[in-house]
C-alpha cells in the first residue's frame, strides 16, 4: 500500500470518526421577526470555541419551526420583537421537539414585560409546553461551566433602564423530568450578544459567557 | 447328671445335625457373596394414569408409587422394574425414578408419553426494567401421534402471553412475568420459576460531550441505570456524571464507549477479564487500543437512508459503521441493505468471563429526536437491550440447579437424564443377560427369597444337637 | 316410728346427699368439657382456621375428654361422699329443723347410738362391746331422746329440704353447662347460615365494641352529578355504578342507606398523583346523615379520583373520571393564506368556524397591528366581528376587514386570528384561537422584489392533489383485484405507474429547481460531475449529500430556503418505490409507498411558508483562531442524574394479573382494582383503558372474562419476539 493511499485512508477515517460539531440553530417562525438578532449566533459560537474544546460549527443555521428539521438541533434559539403566534404546525412541531428532549431558549428582544412579544410568546409557550415558572438562581445552569452565583447575568439594556425599566432577577423555565425544556429570558440577551465577535476585544469583561453555560448545559444535561 | 457314652446312632445324629448347621452356614455365606443372577420371573409392566404422573399436586403418588415399584421389582437380584409412561412424570416422580437407580433398582421404561422435547429457559434481562428473556428450544414433537401443526403457547400465571406455530427455536422478551412461566405444545409442558436477580445498575460512560453522549446517558438513566462518567469540556474543565470510580465489576456492570478517544485500555481489559461488559458504540469501534477485545472490525461508514427514521426500520436512518465480525463472534443483529446482503450492526463476543458488544450506529440520538413519536422509547429500549447483551446477570438462588438436572424447564430431558433412554416398545421386559436360568439357580433364588428358612434350618439343627448332648448329661 | 324406720329415713337422706354430690360433679365435668370446646372453637374461628367442631375427630376428642373429666369428677366426688354417713345425714336433717333454735342434736345423738349398736356387734371385741353397748343402749332407749328425735323428723320436711339442696347445688353447674351448650349450638347454627350472619354473630361473640352493633357493609348507592351552573345542564342520576364521568367543577353526590360510612377518602389516581405526597394525594370527606341514609359530596376536578368508602369492615370505590372543559376549537377559513399588499386599501372577507364541547359564549376576530422597525415597535389590538352564542356547540363568525380603516402604513404587519370563548366563568380561562394569518404592507423599496398579489398556491399543492388521486386509484384497483384478470390488472397498474413516474419527475424538478435553478437536474446529474446540487442519485433514488442532511438554510449560503427538500426527497424516493411496484403489477405493495409519499408532500407543504424577513448577514467564526483564546476558565461541575421513568406497562401488567387472580376469590375487590387501573390508563393509554373496560363489562355481566383479560394484557405489549440466535441474550426485533 502506497504512502499516499495510506495517508488518504487515514485522513478519511480521521474525518469519519470526527465528533459531530455543535450547531447553533435559530428558530424561524411565521409571525414576527425571528431574525432580529442576526449577530447573536456568531457570538455564541465564538464564545463556545473561545472557552471550551467542544467541536462547534463556525456558522449557525436557521430552521423553520414548522419543519421537522428542528429535531436535528436539540438547542434552539428564538427571539423577536413582534407578536408571536405559532401556527398549528409550528405548535405541533415544537411540542414534539420538547417532548423528545429539545431545549428552546426564548429571549424577549424588547426587554419589555408589557411588550407584544413577551405577552404573546409566553401565551404560546403555555399553550405548547405548559406554564413558565421562575428558575431558581441556584440552578445548575448557572454553574454548568462558568459560575454565576447571582443567577443570570444582567444586561446593559436592563442597567440602562430600557424596555420595561426592570432588572429581572431570574429567568423562567418549563421543566421536564428535571431538565429545562423551555428557558425564557426577559433580559434581552438578543441585544446584549448581537455584535460582531471580533469586537469582543474591546470588552473588558466578556458578556457572552452565559451563552457558554447554556450550550454546555444543553449538551451535557 | 453323669454323662453317658452316646450310642452310635445318637452320635451319628449329633454329627449329622452339626454338619447340617455348618452346611447351612456355608450356604448362607455362598448366597451372600454370590453375584445376583438375572430375574427369571415373567416381566410385568407398570402403568400409571397420566394424571397421577403429571399432576404435581398428587399427594398419593409418593407411597403408592414406591410401593408398587418395589413390589414389582421383587426381592430377587438384580432388581429391575419395567414401566410404560403415558405422560412425563412430575418432578417429584422423576426424582424418585432417578433415586431408584441409587437403590440398585434399574428402570426400563417405554415411552408412551408422546411428549415434545421441550426446553424452556427464562433469564432476567440485565436491565433495571425487570424484563425477562425467554427461550424455547427443541420444540418438536417426538411422539408419533403428536400433531406437527400444533402451536407453541407461552403462558404465565396471568394467562396466555403469546402463541406461535410450532418451531424448533423461539425467543421472547417479556416486560413482566407472573411466575410460573410455562410453555406448552399440545399436552407437553415445561415450566420455570422466574426471579429477578440483584445486580449492579451502574454503568461507566466514556464519551465526549455532545448530543450522542447526552441522549445515550438520558436513555440509560430513564431506563433505570445509574451513569457515571466525565465529559471533558475544556482542558481544565469537566462535567462529572454520578460518582466515577475505579472500573470494577463490584461497582459497574458495563462500560459504554461512544467516541473514538484515548482510553485506559488496560483498565478496560482488566474489567472484561473480571467478567464485566463493554459496549463499543459508534465511533468507539475504531478505538485502536481496544481492537484486541473488540468483537468486530469497522471498515467504513454506511450513509443514513433519508426518511428511514420515520419508517418501521428507523435504524436505517442512522449512519453506521460497516462491521466485519471476528472469528468466534456472534452477529446478534443485522440490517437488510440495498446491496442484497445483510449488514451486521450488533456483534458480540465473549472475552474470558466478560462480554464485549459492538454497536455500529453512529449518532443514535437522531433516532430519539428525529424519529417518530415512539423514537424516544425505541432509542431507550435499544440502548437497554445493547447493555443487556453485555452485562452479566448473577445467578439467583432458584437458578442454581441443586442436582444438576434440567428440572421442569425441560421435563422430558430431565426424565431421560435421571432414568435413561426409553427402551423400544418390543423389548421392555427382556432380561439383561438373555440366558435361561438353570434349575439350580432357580432354587438358589428361591432360597435367597426366603433367608429365614436357612436360618431356621441352622437354628433347629444346632438346637437338636445341643438338646441331645444335654439329655445324655454332657455339657 | 321405730328405730328401723328412723334409720331408713336417715339412710334415704344420706343416699340422696351422695347422689347430689355425684350429680354436681357430673354436671361440672360436662360443663368444663363443653366450655373447653367453646374456647377452642372460638380461638380457631378468630384465627381464621376451621372451627374445631367442624373437624372429623372432634366428636371423638370430646368423648375422650368427657370420659376423662367424668372419671376425675367421680373420683373427687367419691372422696367427698366418704364423709357422708348416717350421722352426717342426721346432722343435715337437724340443721334443716326449722323449729329448733338452737339445734338440739337429739336426732344425731340417737342415730349415732343406733349406728354404734349396729356396728359394735361386728367390729369390737367382747370386752369393749359390753361397755360400749351398755352406754349406747342407754342413750338409744332414752325416751326423751327418742321423742325429741322423732319431733325433729316430724318438724322437718325432708323431701323439700332435699329439693332445695339439689336446686342450690345443681343449678349453677347446670346453667354453666347449658350456657356452653347454647353457644355451641348457636355457633353450629350460624355456621350453617349465610356468612353475613356468621360474621355478625362472631363480632358479638368476640366482644369487639366496634362490632357490638352489627354494621352492614355498604350496599347499593346512588350517584348524582350536578354540572356547573354555566353548563345549564340538568342533574344526572345514576344507580349503583362503579365509575362516573364528570366535567371539572361538577358536584358529585353519593347517597346510600344504612349507617353513615366510617371513612370516606378522596384519592387522586394516576401517574401524576404518584408524585404527590400522601397529604396532597388524598383527603378525608365527611359524610352526613340524610333521612334514613347518608350522603357525601365532592367536586370533580380535571383528573380522575377515587372515593373510597368504608363501613362494616368492607370498602367500596367510586371512580370519578373528572375531565376538563375543553377550550373551543377555532378554524380560520378565510383568508386562506398570508399576503403582502402594495397599498393599505381594499377589504378582506373573514370567515371562521368555532366549536366547543359544552357551549360557546363569544367569538371574534383579533388583529394585532405591528408598526415600526429596528428597536422601535408598537403594537395595537383591534377586535372585529364579535358574536355571542347562547351555548351553541358549533357556529361561524364573519366579518369584513376594511384595510383602509386600520390606517396602516408601509411596513406595517397585521396578524389576524379568530378567538372563541366558552361560558366557563373562571377569570383566567383559556380561550381557543385559530392559526394566525399575516398581512404586510409593502415598502416602496420592495415593489420590484415582492409579489403584491396574494401568493399563488405552492407548486407542491399540485403534487399533493395528484398523489392523493393516484393513491385513491391504486386503492380502488387493489379492491377490484380479485375480480380482474391478470392482464387487465397489469395494464391498469402500469398506467398508474406511469402517472406516478410523471409526478415523481415533477417533484424531482421542484427539488432541483430549488437547489440550482436547473429543472432537469434529475436527468442531467451524475455523481462526481462537479455539479453538486446537494443531492446525489443512488440507484434511482435521491439522497442529500455531504453535510446538508438537515435541509436547512445556512447563514451566508446563497442557496434558497431548502427546508422542504428533505420531505420532497422522501416523497421522491417513495414515489420511485411505488412506481416500481406498480410497473410490476403489484398495487398492494405500492400503496404503503404512495401513502408515505403523500405524507411527505404534506410535510413539505407545511414547511412551504412565506417568511417575511430576509436572510441574516453572513458571519463565519474562525474557530481555529479563537479556540481556547479566552482568558477565563470554567469550573468543573456535577451533572444531576435524571430520574428513571417508571416502568408503567410492566406495573400495569402485574396489577392486571393480580386482579385476574382476585376474580375467583373476591370479585368486588377485583372490579375495584380494575376500575382504578382503567381510569389511570385513560390519559396515556386509551387502548388499554378500553380493554380493561371490556374486562369490567364481562365481570359486570358475570360472563367469562378470560378472553378480555388476555386481550387487555396484549394491549400492554409487554411480549416482544426476539431472535433466538447463538448469543445468550436477545434483542427485540
Amino acid at each position: 500500500m502506497s504512502d499516499a493511499v495510506r495517508d488518504s485512508m487515514r485522513a478519511e477515517f480521521s474525518d469519519q470518526t470526527a465528533l459531530e460539531p455543535f450547531v447553533f440553530a435559530t428558530a424561524q417562525y411565521e409571525s414576527g421577526d425571528w431574525d432580529s438578532a442576526p449577530m447573536l449566533p456568531a457570538n455564541v459560537i465564538d464564545s463556545v470555541a473561545r472557552y471550551t474544546s467542544l467541536p462547534v460549527r463556525p456558522q449557525g443555521v436557521s430552521v423553520p419551526l414548522s419543519s421537522e428539521a428542528v429535531f436535528a438541533y436539540p438547542l434552539l434559539f428564538l427571539t423577536g420583537h413582534l407578536p408571536v403566534r405559532f401556527t398549528t404546525r409550528e405548535a405541533d412541531v415544537l411540542r414534539k421537539y420538547l417532548v423528545r428532549g429539545g431545549l428552546l431558549f426564548v429571549d424577549d428582544h424588547n426587554h419589555d414585560v408589557d411588550g407584544a412579544f413577551h405577552k404573546t410568546v409566553r401565551e404560546e409557550i403555555r399553550r405548547v409546553a405548559g406554564p413558565l415558572v421562575p428558575l431558581p438562581n441556584t440552578h445548575e445552569l448557572y454553574c454548568s461551566f462558568f459560575v454565576f452565583e447571582n443567577g443570570p447575568p444582567t444586561t446593559s439594556h436592563e442597567m440602562n433602564g430600557w424596555g420595561d425599566n426592570l432588572v429581572h432577577e431570574q429567568l423562567d423555565a418549563v421543566l421536564r423530568n428535571g431538565r429545562i425544556a423551555v428557558l425564557y429570558s426577559s433580559k434581552d440577551y438578543s441585544s446584549e450578544w448581537s455584535f460582531h465577535p471580533d469586537n469582543k476585544r474591546f470588552l473588558s469583561v466578556d458578556n457572552t459567557k452565559f451563552a457558554v453555560n447554556l450550550v454546555v448545559y444543553a449538551l451535557t444535561r | 447328671m453323669t454323662p453317658t457314652t452316646p450310642s452310635r446312632t445318637r452320635s451319628v445324629l449329633e454329627r449329622l445335625l452339626r454338619t447340617v448347621a455348618l452346611l447351612g452356614l456355608a450356604a448362607a455365606m455362598f448366597l451372600a457373596i454370590r453375584p445376583a443372577g438375572p430375574n427369571g420371573r415373567p416381566a410385568t409392566v407398570l402403568r400409571w394414569s397420566a394424571s397421577e404422573l403429571a399432576d404435581s399436586t398428587a399427594t398419593t403418588l409418593t407411597t403408592a408409587f414406591v410401593r408398587e415399584v418395589v413390589a414389582a421389582a421383587g426381592d430377587t437380584q438384580p432388581r429391575r422394574v419395567n414401566m410404560e409412561l403415558t405422560a412425563v412424570p412430575n418432578q417429584r416422580a422423576r426424582g424418585m425414578l432417578g433415586a431408584l437407580g441409587g437403590a440398585h433398582l434399574s428402570v426400563n421404561w417405554i415411552d408412551g408419553t408422546q411428549a415434545a422435547g421441550l426446553a424452556l429457559s427464562a433469564t432476567a434481562v440485565a436491565a433495571p426494567s425487570g424484563a425477562v428473556d425467554v427461550r424455547v428450544a427443541g420444540a418438536h414433537p417426538v411422539g408419533p401421534n403428536e400433531a406437527s401443526s400444533s402451536s407453541l403457547v407461552l403462558r404465565d400465571a396471568g394467562g396466555t402471553l403469546d402463541s406461535i406455530p410450532n418451531t424448533r427455536r423461539a425467543a421472547w422478551r417479556l416486560a413482566s412475568v407472573s411466575p410460573p412461566l410455562r410453555v406448552l405444545i399440545g399436552a407437553s409442558e415445561a415450566r420455570v420459576p422466574t426471579r429477578a436477580p440483584a445486580f449492579t445498575r451502574r454503568v461507566m460512560l466514556v464519551a465526549e460531550p455532545g448530543w450522542e453522549s447526552k441522549f445515550v446517558a438520558a436513555a440509560l438513566e430513564e431506563a433505570g441505570w445509574h451513569v457515571d462518567g466525565s465529559y471533558r469540556i475544556s482542558p481544565r474543565t469537566a462535567v462529572t456524571l454520578g460518582v466515577p470510580g475505579r472500573l470494577d465489576t463490584a461497582r459497574y456492570a458495563v462500560v459504554v464507549l461512544l467516541d473514538s478517544m484515548s482510553v485506559d485500555a488496560a483498565a478496560i481489559n482488566r474489567f472484561v477479564q473480571q467478567g464485566g461488559g463493554v459496549v463499543l458504540g459508534g465511533d468507539a469501534v475504531r478505538i485502536t487500543v481496544l481492537a484486541p477485545i473488540s468483537p468486530a472490525r469497522a471498515t467504513t461508514v454506511r450513509g443514513a437512508v433519508a426518511g428511514a427514521l420515520l419508517t418501521n426500520t428507523p435504524q436505517r436512518g442512522l449512519e453506521a459503521w460497516e462491521l466485519v465480525a471476528n472469528r468466534g463472534a456472534s452477529v446478534v443483529r443485522s440490517d437488510d441493505s440495498d446491496h442484497a446482503h445483510v449488514e451486521p450492526v450488533l456483534v458480540a463476543q465473549r472475552r474470558g468471563p466478560g462480554r464485549v458488544v459492538a454497536s455500529a450506529y453512529r449518532n443514535s440520538w437522531r433516532w430519539r429526536m428525529e424519529g417518530t413519536d415512539d423514537g424516544a422509547a425505541e432509542h431507550r429500549d435499544w440502548w437497554s437491550s445493547v447493555l443487556a447483551l453485555a452485562a452479566g446477570v448473577p445467578a439467583t438462588e432458584g437458578d442454581a440447579v441443586a442436582d444438576a438436572y434440567p428440572g421442569n424447564g425441560a421435563p422430558y430431558a430431565d426424565l431421560v437424564a435421571r432414568v435413561g433412554m426409553p427402551v423400544p416398545v418390543d423389548r421392555p421386559a427382556a432380561p439383561a443377560g438373555g440366558r435361561a436360568l438353570s434349575a439350580f439357580d432357580q432354587r438358589l433364588d428361591r432360597l435367597r427369597a426366603a433367608p429365614g428358612l436357612l436360618f431356621m434350618m441352622i437354628a433347629v439343627a444346632l438346637l437338636g444337637e445341643w438338646a441331645s448332648r444335654r439329655l445324655r448329661g454332657n455339657q | 316410728m321405730n328405730d328401723t324406720m328412723l334409720l331408713s329415713v336417715v339412710a334415704g337422706v344420706r343416699r340422696a346427699l351422695t347422689r347430689l354430690v355425684y350429680a354436681r360433679a357430673t354436671l361440672l365435668a360436662c360443663s368444663v368439657a363443653l366450655s373447653a370446646w367453646v374456647v377452642l372453637d372460638g380461638v380457631r374461628v378468630i384465627r381464621g382456621s376451621a372451627p374445631f367442631s367442624a373437624g372429623r375427630s372432634a366428636g371423638f376428642a370430646l368423648g375422650i375428654g368427657l370420659v376423662v373429666l367424668l372419671l376425675v369428677a367421680s373420683l373427687l366426688a367419691r372422696r367427698r361422699t366418704r364423709d357422708i354417713n348416717d350421722v352426717r345425714a342426721a346432722l343435715w336433717i337437724e340443721e334443716r329443723d326449722a323449729g329448733a333454735r338452737p339445734a338440739s342434736f337429739t336426732l344425731v345423738t340417737l342415730i349415732e347410738a343406733l349406728v354404734g349398736l349396729r356396728s359394735s356387734a361386728a367390729e369390737r371385741s367382747a370386752a369393749e362391746r359390753s361397755a360400749a353397748d351398755a352406754s349406747a343402749r342407754a342413750i338409744a332407749e332414752s325416751p326423751l331422746l327418742r321423742a325429741s328425735a322423732r319431733s325433729v323428723l316430724a318438724r322437718t320436711d325432708v323431701s323439700r329440704a332435699l329439693r332445695r339442696s339439689a336446686r342450690n347445688q345443681l343449678l349453677g353447674p347446670a346453667l354453666f353447662m347449658a350456657g356452653a351448650l347454647t353457644v355451641l349450638l348457636v355457633g353450629a347454627l350460624v355456621r350453617s347460615s349465610p356468612i353475613g350472619i356468621a360474621d355478625t354473630v362472631l363480632r358479638v361473640v368476640t366482644g369487639d365494641t366496634a362490632m357490638a352493633t352489627p354494621i352492614p357493609p355498604l350496599g347499593a348507592w346512588q350517584v348524582r352529578i350536578d354540572a356547573p351552573a354555566y353548563m345549564r345542564r340538568a342533574p344526572q342520576q345514576f344507580g349503583d355504578v362503579q365509575n362516573v364521568a364528570a366535567v371539572s367543577g361538577s358536584t358529585v353526590e353519593l347517597r346510600g342507606t344504612g349507617p353513615v360510612p366510617e371513612q370516606v377518602i378522596e384519592r387522586l389516581v394516576g401517574d401524576a398523583a404518584d408524585t404527590l405526597t400522601a397529604s396532597r394525594r388524598e383527603r378525608a370527606l365527611l359524610p352526613t346523615v340524610n333521612g334514613e341514609g347518608w350522603q357525601v359530596r365532592t367536586v370533580a376536578t380535571d383528573g380522575p379520583f377515587a372515593l373510597q368508602l368504608s363501613r362494616g369492615g368492607r370498602a367500596r370505590l367510586l371512580i370519578v373520571e373528572g375531565r376538563a372543559d375543553s377550550i373551543p376549537g377555532v378554524a380560520l377559513l378565510q383568508p386562506a393564506r398570508d399576503s403582502v399588499f402594495r397599498t393599505p386599501e381594499g377589504s378582506l372577507a373573514l370567515l371562521a368556524s368555532v366549536r366547543d364541547d359544552i357551549g360557546l359564549a363569544t367569538a371574534r376576530f383579533e388583529l394585532i397591528v405591528s408598526s415600526g422597525e429596528g428597536e422601535r415597535f408598537t403594537a395595537r389590538t383591534v377586535p372585529m366581528g364579535a358574536r355571542r352564542f347562547a351555548g351553541d356547540r358549533v357556529g361561524t363568525i364573519r366579518a369584513t376587514m376594511d384595510i383602509a380603516a386600520l390606517k396602516l402604513v408601509a411596513g406595517d404587519i397585521v396578524h389576524l386570528r379568530a378567538i372563541a370563548r366558552d361560558a366557563h366563568p373562571a377569570s383566567n380561562r383559556e380561550y381557543g384561537s385559530s392559526e394566525t394569518r399575516s398581512f404586510r404592507i409593502a415598502r416602496a423599496a420592495e415593489y420590484d422584489s415582492v409579489a403584491v398579489e396574494p401568493a399563488p398556491p405552492p407548486e407542491v399543492d399540485k403534487s399533493l392533489f395528484s398523489q392523493r388521486m393516484l393513491l385513491m386509484l391504486t386503492e380502488k384497483l387493489e379492491k377490484q383485484r380479485p375480480t380482474l384478470e391478470r392482464k387487465t390488472l397489469m395494464s391498469e397498474s402500469v398506467r398508474i405507474g406511469r402517472d406516478q413516474a410523471r409526478l415523481r419527475q415533477a417533484v424531482g424538478d421542484v427539488v432541483f429547481q430549488r437547489l440550482s435553478g436547473d429543472v432537469s437536474g434529475e436527468h442531467s446529474h451524475t455523481v462526481g460531475d462537479g455539479h453538486d446540487h446537494g443531492v446525489e442519485q443512488q440507484q434511482g433514488k435521491l439522497a442529500l449529500s455531504g453535510g446538508n442532511v438537515g435541509g436547512v438554510l445556512e447563514e451566508g449560503d446563497d442557496s434558497p430556503v431548502i427546508a422542504i427538500n428533505q420531505p420532497l426527497l422522501e416523497a421522491y424516493n417513495a414515489m420511485w418505490d411505488a412506481g416500481r411496484e406498480l410497473e410490476q403489477g403489484d398495487p398492494k405493495a405500492a400503496i404503503p409507498h404512495m401513502r408515505l409519499a403523500l405524507a411527505a408532500i404534506e410535510r413539505a407543504r407545511s414547511a412551504e411558508r412565506l417568511y417575511l424577513r430576509g436572510k441574516p448577514p453572513t458571519v463565519i467564526v474562525d474557530i481555529a483562531k479563537v479556540r481556547l483564546a479566552g482568558k477565563d476558565t470554567g469550573a468543573t461541575n456535577l451533572r444531576r442524574e435524571r430520574e428513571a421513568l417508571p416502568p408503567r406497562e410492566a406495573r400495569r401488567a402485574a396489577r392486571l394479573v393480580v386482579a385476574a387472580q382476585l376474580v375467583t376469590s373476591d370479585v368486588s375487590v377485583a372490579r375495584d382494582s380494575l376500575a382504578v387501573l382503567r381510569v389511570e390508563a385513560l390519559g396515556d393509554s386509551p387502548a388499554f383503558a378500553a380493554a380493561v373496560g371490556a374486562v369490567l363489562d364481562a365481570l359486570g355481566r358475570s360472563a367469562d372474562a378470560t378472553e378480555a383479560f388476555v386481550r387487555a394484557r396484549r394491549v400492554l405489549g409487554g411480549v416482544v419476539r426476539t431472535d433466538a440466535g447463538a448469543w445468550s441474550r436477545g434483542v427485540p426485533r
